[in-house]
């Protein structure tokens, strides 16, 4: 590669592992000792972060994403610091907006003439008692979507871990194991039934991979069906057992819900993809 | 310093001279140094990047009376050739794992240091309030908007500050790293308060 300016989009690639090894090579270089690729590679980084927490990255970036940055403790922590910052910034926003807007509706009121007529007081007392139930609803609407964030936060990192090498090489006493087809091959049989969640605490989805191609690592997709959240799960590898090709992935039974769940299990990179459906009784 | 209580200070002192005649920006070189190849190891997925980082300085640190002598060039360079060498190592051992035992591919992590969100926040308020008034509000006031929205909040921004989008971006960068350095610490600080 010769030394080509480090433009935004080369440096996404670099970032998400879609570079060739000598230009990784390059890149790295120059990020060593080029003070001004360097700041280009941590600004489009720091975008990347952001696409993530606001889900706009597509499903197999947004996996080779947490491959990079979640699959380390301190790693986890400098994320867990940058979305808190995020976070912090859009509340305090939020929080703003909402103020401005009562304090400007309040002083238009005040301010207009015809305010100071009697026949106004009863309204204008009803507006301002609607406009406070509503500040409070929406710092409470606030502090609800910042424990929705966070509990989403600490259930990624939950799947994350329990997916994690040295996890799964290690038996969970109370752990069910099940072993799940692909839809593809199931046809029009039920979705396989994994048992009342109440006597397990992990669940050990066992998924067939019945693709000819064998990709370096997979990552899937959870997600409940009429759910509107999707959870990706990076980093998973195959492993041969009595039925086949398997791709094991582990679920904390508690934060399944009854009903119908779909997985899609991707090969990474480019590799095919694979669907699966089971269900909670 | 590195994290490596085997790195001797006599040597730690050698390899800033090395970087630097003066002291002051010898240190500013290491900082950046390490900044840049806690970055590089983790780009290449090695499972404990602050260790091979210790491990790249502590290669080098060794080599530097013999570096002083026939070394010429860039000193950065001559670290990422030492960082590239052991992102090949790593490798080979992560290979040799998979095809001899076939089980743990990489060290078993550390115990984790779970910081509640509640610690987080203390923290980030703190270190908030030590950032000047100006860089606290233009931060916030970077990150308040989401989506397509924060496009045209940031040109808006850019354009009352009078400077680019990439000059805002270029300042927002270091605001955060300092803001993340110091949150860190705080975090550090407490959960030792708590195990004393």
């Amino acid at each position: 590669m010769n030394e080509r300016p480090m433009t935004k989009e080369l440096a996404r690639r670099f970032l998400l592992g879609a570079v060739s090894d000598s230009e990784r090579q390059q890149i790295e270089r120059l990020f060593m000792s080029n003070p001004e690729t360097k700041e280009r590679i941590l600004i489009a980084e720091d975008e990347l972060v952001e696409e993530y927490l606001e889900g706009s990255l597509s499903e197999s970036d947004s996996a080779t994403f947490l491959e990079i940055y979640a699959h380390e403790p301190r790693q986890r922590r400098k994320f867990r610091i940058a979305a808190s910052i995020r976070e912090y910034a859009l509340l305090e926003a939020q929080r703003d907006r909402a103020r401005t807007s009562i304090v400007q509706k309040l002083r238009g009121f005040i301010s207009s003439p015809w305010s100071r007529e009697r026949r106004f007081y009863i309204p204008i007392a009803v507006s301002a008692v609607l406009l406070v139930v509503a500040a409070m609803w929406l710092i409470q609407w606030n502090n609800q979507k910042e424990r929705d964030t966070n509990l989403r936060l600490a259930l990624e990192r939950e799947l994350t871990e329990l997916n994690s090498i040295s996890t799964l090489s290690k038996d969970h006493p109370q752990m069910l194991a099940v072993m799940v087809p692909p839809v593809s091959l199931r046809s029009i049989h039920p979705p396989s039934e994994v048992a009342s969640r109440s006597a397990y605490r992990i669940i050990e989805l066992q998924l067939l991979w019945t693709q000819r191609e064998e990709p370096q690592s997979y990552a899937a997709v959870l997600r409940r069906v009429g759910g509107s959240e999707a959870f990706t799960i990076p980093n998973l590898h195959a492993e041969k057992n009595f039925a086949g090709k398997v791709v094991r992935l582990r679920l904390p039974a508690q934060s399944l819900a009854r009903g119908h769940y779909e997985i899609g299990l991707s090969g990474i990179p480019n590799g095919p993809t694979e669907q699966y459906d089971f269900a909670v009784d | 310093m590195p994290r490596n209580s085997d790195f001797p200070p006599d040597r730690f002192g050698d390899l800033l001279t090395w970087l630097n005649s003066d002291r002051e920006l010898a240190v500013s070189v290491y900082l950046d140094l390490r900044h840049s190849l806690l970055r590089i190891f983790l780009w290449n997925r090695c499972a404990d990047p602050e260790g091979m980082t210790d491990e790249a300085f502590d290669r080098v640190a060794r080599q530097v009376p013999r570096l002083r002598e026939t070394f010429e060039g860039n000193p950065k360079l001559f670290f990422y050739g030492v960082a590239k060498n052991l992102v090949r190592e790593y490798r080979k051992k992560v290979r040799s794992h998979v095809s001899i035992e076939g089980i743990e591919l990489v060290e078993a992590p550390r115990q984790e240091e779970e910081e509640s969100s509640g610690k987080r926040s203390e923290c980030l308020s703190k270190c908030l309030r030590k950032l000047p008034k100006d860089k606290r509000d233009l931060i916030l006031a970077y990150y308040a908007r989401e989506k397509q929205a924060k496009i045209v909040h940031r040109a808006e921004m850019a354009r009352q500050l009078g400077c680019s989008i990439e000059t805002l971006r270029v300042r927002m960068l270091r605001t955060r790293v300092s803001l993340e350095e110091c949150i860190e610490i705080c975090l550090d600080e407490r959960g030792k308060d708590e195990t004393d």
